[in-house]
């Protein structure tokens, strides 16, 4: 599903320029659960900024479904970008002014969709993230879990192919941890949902098919 | 969306309270100004636009300065010898007569006119026939109908004017309105007129006392028009200089271009227009500028939810959208809280400028405009965060924990150095016009307005007033008097074809200043003899004197007195030279003025009250003077100082006013100061916690906060400077005694500025330097 050929990216610095990928060439089929791994400043979460179309590459190729990333416009790639992916955040970024509900239902409203729509689907996943009860409270409300359940919950009501999580679970205690990875597994099994997470916790790497290692801006 | 946009929007406003206020009330009275100078500026345009014809109507005006005097025979003429014109109309001033209806009895002001005065200039007529062709007949207004009638049919009856001449009600016209140049509380028939006076019956092409309209065909184009009655005047009559041409004055220009100079219209009034849009726009700028400021400064914290929103979906255009519904809320918050202000404002205004504006009388073109100048101010307003904010990269924002918008100091402190150039350029303004006014105000003018009482000459007091003045004497009310045609404040009469001793070819053509005067003009007003006598009795009637610069433009051989003077066909002897007296206005520079002894061209007398008397019992004894001539006449009087002083009402108006945007732009400034303060303070709080632990004082973090605001006010005082000077230097030009534009006004301005913007940033930055600093280092 996702394909990436000879994907460098780097920072110019003074005179010379900051590599922070290095010709990486990655495939993620459809239905994979993968971790990336790597130490601090290895370049995964630029890597995962790239899947996620919030960064550009500096070079190479990027295929969505077959499709060149690299050559779209700007509006398709919007399009892509609210259709099709989902993001998962370490320090959750819900937003304070808006209630639990209005958080997540506002990639939809982004997308344009019909309010009675936006209503019914806001509505089944609240229901079931078992947070009906909280809809109206503002994240500072809620516990860092809970947070990061309506950060997923909003990743997840667009409804899209892949969700890529950025240490989803860094800002968390285990109990916690445990259950959102436990969450995520599921969307993989039962809901066919592509997931790529970084990570740096190997228990947390556990849960997914593949571990993909970065060190120094290439795949190791 | 929208729906959703504005909740946000309206959950950051309460979030953030005490910027929405500050924002608020700084755009609030930000558009009251502008609104108030727009309603203003509308009713200046919308002078005489009622007329139906306003359009094809001009008036006819002479020679380089655009005189509005012409001869009587001039209209007959046009309306004979040119077809192109439709139609003339010739009115007389305005002035007031005292109208009778059983014992009802007023003195209003009201004009001749030929009969189809109300064809050309469409009033509506509320009853009656529009044509004043009778002689007997008299047109009132509404009001004055009202007044003399009450609820009776007014048309038909008849209305003694001056006691003597009854009249009949012809037709009652609506009252013209405010923005109507022609300003009357009746009108009578040129018929009467020519009755009445000689010189109309006289018809002479060389006397100058009435206006004179045309009104053109819609297919007519009047440069044809101007070109083919130029010379007219004459070619009419040799007497009339070549120099005096005529021009066409179209009816869209006499309110706001009503000055003209070598022969081109070329400003008057438009220029005060001009400089209240300017001002309206820049305090309204002002407000703008703190919005965007106030705005920017929660960057920061707007962020993070800019690249959230980013991050989940939302492209730039969307997130524009959001900021400008926000600053679209805020500005109709404001702009409600603006029409409040400005309902609470316009009576204070109106006093200010003599004008009656009404919000509920406010035309649609002002709703209009108050609807697209908010749009305008909201996209000014929201622009920047819009775009700024919009700009950011997500990943930046999500990133870390906190995110560091750099360089963005920068344009707010711009930002804040261009909202005080604007103050401090108002405070130079307000302090060199008010320096000019009490200059002006206090010019020798030549003579002592004090204790000198106007009283118009009519009826019985007309006949006898010298009679009328030795009773006033004799009562012990006035020490001395003497008649002039009109009040010196408002002498404007001029003459030429003088003929003097040495005069050389083409000097008949110079205008004199005119003002007749009795016995003891001179000791009346406490004028200052340079040479001669004051008029001492009748005897005098063919003497003369002549002020300085009349002597000096006559370049008259030494002994002046005793020389002759030829003036309107008489030879007469100079017998005093009077110091140079202002008898216009002080600024205009000292004119030759000629004071023939003239009993006959009598208006007004002016008497000087009686020292050792109150002026109110002074009044009292006077009145009853005048009763014992006039009983049926009210007792009106003018204080001649007063009535100089008003000559400068247009400056202090512009004064007042300016004194007033000053004051709030300096308002709404330090309004986005101390919002800017509370963000800074706010922003900085960890670092005034550790500088305190480190072991700084109050004082010490004070100034550290306060720097920051201090260096775009100190910028602002350089670059507002020059502007203002040069801006200061041009207005002064009207002005031929003017003050210089002393160091000290920039330094005073500045001061000014600088310590009113230290108070309020202040309040704040000691607030924050006294606070517990290990509260601040636990909230991080």
């Amino acid at each position: 599903m996702i394909q990436l050929k000879h994907i460098s990216k780097h920072y110019p610095v003074g005179f010379g320029k900051n590599e922070i990928l290095r010709d990486i060439d990655l495939r993620i089929f459809e239905g994979e659960f993968v971790s990336i791994m790597g130490p601090s400043g290895s370049g995964k979460s630029t890597l995962l900024h790239i899947l996620g179309l919030l960064e550009e590459p500096s070079q190479g190729e990027y295929l969505f479904d077959g499709e060149p990333v690299h050559k779209m416009n700007e509006k398709k790639r919007t399009q892509l970008h609210r259709g099709a992916i989902g993001f998962v955040f370490q320090a959750y970024h819900l937003i304070d002014e808006l209630t639990v509900y209005e958080n997540i239902e506002t990639p939809l409203l982004y997308k344009n969709m019909p309010a009675a729509e936006r209503k019914s689907r806001v509505a089944d996943i609240l229901d079931r993230f078992n947070i009906v009860a909280k809809k109206d409270l503002f994240p500072n409300q809620l516990s860092g879990g809970q947070q990061q359940l309506v950060g997923i919950a909003r990743a997840l009501v667009g409804e899209p192919k892949v969700i890529l999580a950025d240490e989803p679970t860094g800002n968390l205690h285990s109990d916690q941890a445990k259950e959102i990875m436990e969450l995520f597994k599921q969307l993989n099994e039962k809901d066919k949902i592509t997931i790529v997470q970084v990570t740096h916790s190997e228990l947390n790497a556990t849960y997914g098919h593949r571990i993909i290692q970065i060190r120094d801006g290439k795949i190791a | 969306m929208i729906k959703n946009y504005l909740k946000i929007a309206w959950r950051n406003l309460w979030r953030n309270r005490v910027f929405s206020s500050i924002n608020m009330a700084g755009l609030g009275i930000g558009m009251a100004v502008s609104f108030t100078l727009i309603l203003y500026v509308l009713f200046q345009f919308s002078y005489d636009d009622f007329h139906k014809n306003n359009r094809y109507i001009y008036q006819l005006k002479v020679g380089d300065d655009g005189g509005a005097n012409t001869p009587v025979p001039l209209g007959p003429f046009l309306q004979k010898s040119t077809p192109e014109i439709k139609e003339v109309i010739r009115t007389s001033y305005p002035t007031p007569h005292l109208l009778k209806v059983g014992d009802k009895s007023l003195k209003l002001s009201g004009f001749y006119a030929d009969p189809t005065f109300l064809e050309v200039f469409t009033f509506p007529i509320i009853k009656g026939q529009a044509k004043l062709t009778e002689e007997n007949s008299i047109i009132l207004t509404e009001s004055t109908a009202r007044k003399l009638f009450g609820n009776a049919e007014p048309v038909g009856q008849i209305v003694n004017v001056d006691i003597h001449r009854p009249l009949i009600v012809t037709a009652v016209v609506k009252d013209p309105p405010r923005n109507s140049t022609f300003q009357f509380s009746y009108l009578a028939s040129w018929a009467l007129f020519r009755s009445m006076e000689l010189w109309v019956r006289n018809e002479e092409w060389g006397n100058f006392g009435v206006n004179t309209f045309v009104q053109l065909p819609p297919a007519v184009d009047p440069a044809v028009v101007e070109r083919k009655i130029r010379n007219v005047l004459h070619e009419q009559s040799a007497v009339i200089p070549a120099t005096s041409y005529l021009l066409l004055h179209g009816m869209s220009k006499w309110r706001l271009y009503s000055e003209i100079k070598g022969g081109k219209i070329t400003g008057g009034e438009i220029a005060s227009v001009r400089l209240f849009a300017l001002l309206g726009l820049g305090i309204l700028l002002i407000a703008c500028v703190n919005f965007m400021n106030l705005s920017t400064a929660q960057s920061e914290r707007r962020a993070r939810e800019v690249g959230v929103r980013k991050a989940v979906g939302a492209n730039r255009k969307m997130l524009i959208g959001q900021f400008m519904s926000e600053s679209m809320l805020l500005v109709m918050i404001s702009l409600i809280l603006a029409l409040l202000l400005m309902w609470g404002m316009l009576p204070t205004f109106n006093t200010l400028t003599g004008s009656s504006l009404k919000l509920s009388q406010a035309p649609l073109s002002f709703w209009l405009a108050i609807i697209i100048l908010a749009l305008f101010t909201a996209a000014i307003s929201g622009s920047y965060p819009a775009f700024v904010l919009s700009a950011f990269k997500p990943i930046k924002v999500l990133k870390g924990g906190l995110v560091e918008v750099r360089g963005n100091s920068r344009p707010r402190q711009v930002l804040v150095m261009f909202q005080f150039t604007l103050a401090i350029i108002l405070i130079i303004v307000t302090i060199v016009i008010y320096r000019q006014i009490s200059f002006i105000r206090n010019q020798p003018i030549g003579y002592d307005p004090k204790g000198l009482v106007d009283v118009q000459l009519e009826g019985k007091v007309y006949e006898n007033y010298d009679a009328f003045l030795q009773e006033a004497i004799r009562s012990g009310a006035a020490v001395n008097g003497s008649v002039l045609m009109s009040p010196i404040t408002n002498a404007g009469a001029s003459m030429w074809a003088l003929k003097w001793p040495g005069q050389l070819a083409g000097e008949e053509n110079i205008n004199f200043g005119v003002v007749t005067a009795t016995e003891h003009f001179i000791s009346t007003f406490g004028l200052t003899l340079k040479e001669g006598r004051d008029f001492l009795s009748a005897g005098d009637s063919l003497s003369l004197m002549l002020n300085e610069t009349a002597v000096k433009t006559m370049h008259l051989k030494e002994p002046v007195l005793g020389q002759q003077v030829r003036i309107n066909g008489q030879d007469r002897t100079i017998v005093g030279i009077v110091k140079d007296f202002v008898w216009m206005k002080s600024y205009m520079p000292a004119s030759p003025v000629v004071i023939p002894f003239n009993p006959s061209w009598r208006g007004s007398i002016t008497m000087k009250l009686n020292p050792q008397l109150s002026v109110s019992e002074c009044l009292q004894r006077i009145e009853k003077v005048y009763h014992s001539f006039n009983p049926d006449y009210p007792f009106e009087y003018t204080f001649v100082d007063e009535t100089y002083k008003r000559k400068y009402a247009y400056e202090q108006v512009l004064g007042a006013l300016i004194n007033v945007f000053a004051t709030l732009a300096i308002i709404i400034s330090c309004l986005g100061l101390l919002g800017l303060s509370v963000f800074a303070a706010a922003r900085r709080k960890k670092e005034i916690g550790i500088r305190k632990v480190l072991g700084a004082g109050i004082a010490q973090v004070t100034v550290l906060l306060s720097k920051e605001f201090l260096k775009p006010v100190l910028i602002a005082i350089l670059v507002a400077s020059p502007i203002a000077w040069y801006v200061m230097m041009k207005w002064l030009e009207n002005y031929t005694y003017r003050i210089s534009m002393d160091w000290w006004i920039y330094l005073l301005a500045g001061m000014i500025a600088i310590v009113i913007a230290l108070l309020t940033v202040s309040i704040q930055s000691v607030k924050a330097a006294s606070m517990n600093p290990v509260k601040a280092l636990r909230t991080e």
